[in-house]
């Protein structure tokens, strides 16, 4: 009886334990400037700016761009203004296998700078940006997670490639 | 005890309760990509973008017209069914049934049929330069699963005597209304993934223009298959990746108009083992990467499926064989970088192709 009533509280200070840790790490977890998800629809029409794309009237928020939508599978589980971040942070992504990336963002563009697979080929493919001229996008295909950038309309002089080949 | 048990199956449940918030990927009221993706309209009015994960690759599409969200999710579904039937490892593929059939034959539906039919001509024209029966080489590479080692001699020999394409047969019976008859030797695997992509590509494109469609771009996983022009009527401007630098840097502009554009380069994948590069384009010979004096070939064509085959093939076969292929077959240009820096271009794309600016590459125009 004694045994067992030891292994009662240890399980109850275990509990505490790990409820207060998911509270930390849900605090932490809302933090750093994203981008709410889904923005599927335009929620309010409201007044109509001096562009006539239909898209932007969503946002109260200003969004200086470029977006990047980061997916894991077939969700799209974050969207972060790349313009608007003043500090570079990192975040990490689980797959649904288990794995991980992390991600590095920094004003105007992103990585990712680790990942649990064995080789590495979306670190290899540095700056969404700078380096892959986001005409692709960056993807762990073991751990099922991409980031692309979505265009913008002040966005639209013609890029230099509509594509690419790999 | 019993409270004991009750305790833990209580904490069970809380904590799985606990662990949802903190989940780093929430699955609540997010959007299936495949079905509707963030709609994101880029400028420009009609147009419709969408990514997916297929084949074991990233694939971005671009549709502009109207409908444009219709045809997207037209494509992938057709994507999805094709990876169905060709994936070597989805188990009830067709391509899966034919390894496990244990020697037995086997029918498979019109896209395998299609592609077996075509892994076998170019297996045929290419003197085995590609071979659909390689599978069981690359796989003790390590190239499969990531999981990379450069494997003996002897091993590699072992491993040659099961790879045979024209072991492979395949047999049509009008009386099953034209249903394929594959049979396969128990100890051999085939894999069609070295032309399944650029088929997709292919289906994908035939897809959107029997919708009426003139004007899209997909990309299949650094394949790049279009269909018409842009919008404004001019060809679309695909970069061809340079095989010596990141993912990104071009070697030089492609104009394409509904063509099929694909690259097989040793830059794509690879290991290094002490000093060493090996890369996952196998010569069916040696059952080692393949080692021709050429980096990377890039192949324009309208067949995806073709396109996507001959890219490994005369990747294989080197520069001069590849050239002489071009020459008897034709219906295909060809983009040759060796390791001397050396760009052969087929006469084919002399006012389509050309390097970027500064280059330190040289075009070498090839005639017939």
């Amino acid at each position: 009886m004694k045994k067992k009533s030891n292994w009662f509280w240890l399980a109850i200070i275990g509990l505490v334990l790990v409820v207060c840790a998911a509270l930390v790490a849900f605090r932490l977890w809302g933090k750093g400037g994203e981008l709410p998800l889904p923005t599927p629809t335009p929620a309010e029409s409201g007044d109509p700016v001096e562009s006539a794309d239909p898209v932007e009237s969503d946002a109260p928020l200003e969004i200086v761009g470029p977006v990047a939508v980061v997916y894991i599978g077939d969700y799209a589980v974050d969207a972060v203004d790349l313009g608007a971040i003043t500090e570079a942070y990192t975040k990490t992504y689980e797959g649904p296998a288990g794995g991980s990336n992390t991600v590095e963002y920094t004003t105007g563009d992103v990585r990712v700078i680790e990942a649990s697979c064995p080789d590495h080929v979306c670190i290899g493919q540095g700056w969404l940006i700078e380096d892959m001229g986001s005409i692709l996008p960056i993807a762990c295909l073991p751990n099922a997670m991409m980031i692309n950038v979505i265009s913008l309309p002040e966005a639209s002089e013609s890029p230099a490639v509509d594509g690419a080949t790999q | 005890m019993k409270r004991f048990a009750a305790i833990l199956l209580a904490l069970t449940l809380l904590l799985a309760g606990c662990t949802v918030p903190v989940s780093p990927t929430p699955t609540p009221a997010l959007t299936p990509a495949t079905t509707s993706p963030i709609p994101l309209p880029t400028s420009g009015g009609d147009v419709a973008e969408s990514n997916i994960f297929a084949m074991d690759t990233v694939m971005s599409f671009r549709v502009h017209g109207e409908n444009g969200q219709d045809m997207l999710a037209l494509i992938a579904n057709a994507i999805n069914a094709l990876e169905r039937e060709l994936s070597v490892t989805r188990e009830g593929s067709d391509v899966w049934r034919i390894n496990h059939a244990g020697g037995e034959s086997v029918t498979v539906g019109e896209a395998a049929a299609y592609l077996l039919s075509l892994a076998k001509e170019l297996g045929d024209s290419t003197g085995g330069a590609l071979d659909m029966t390689m599978y069981p080489v690359v796989k003790a590479w390590g190239f499969t699963t990531s999981e990379y080692r450069v494997p003996s001699g002897s091993e590699l020999s072992g491993l040659l005597e099961h790879v045979d394409y024209q072991k492979v047969e395949t047999e049509q019976k009008p009386a099953d209304l034209g249903d394929t008859y594959v049979t396969l030797p128990a100890d051999m695997e085939l894999d069609l993934g070295s032309i399944a992509k650029g088929y997709a590509g292919e289906c994908a494109a035939n897809l959107l223009r029997e919708n009426g469609v003139t004007s899209a771009l997909l990309n299949m996983g650094g394949n790049v298959q279009s269909v018409g022009s842009k919008p404004d009527g001019s060809p679309w401007r695909i970069g061809i990746q340079d095989p010596n630098e990141t993912t990104g840097s071009y070697l030089g502009i492609l104009q394409l108009v509904d063509q099929a554009a694909i690259t097989s380069g040793g830059y794509e994948r690879f290991f290094e083992e002490d000093g060493v590069r090996y890369w996952h384009i196998m010569d069916p010979h040696t059952g080692a990467p393949a080692r021709s004096g050429l980096v990377s070939v890039t192949i324009v064509g309208n067949k995806g499926g073709l396109c996507d085959g001959l890219s490994t093939a005369l990747f294989v076969l080197g520069r001069e064989k590849a050239l002489d292929y071009w020459r008897t077959y034709g219906g295909f240009e060809a983009i040759l970088v060796d390791e001397d820096n050396n760009v052969w271009v087929t006469g084919g794309l002399k006012d389509s192709f050309a390097l970027v600016e500064g280059s330190s590459y040289t075009l070498r125009l090839v005639e017939e």
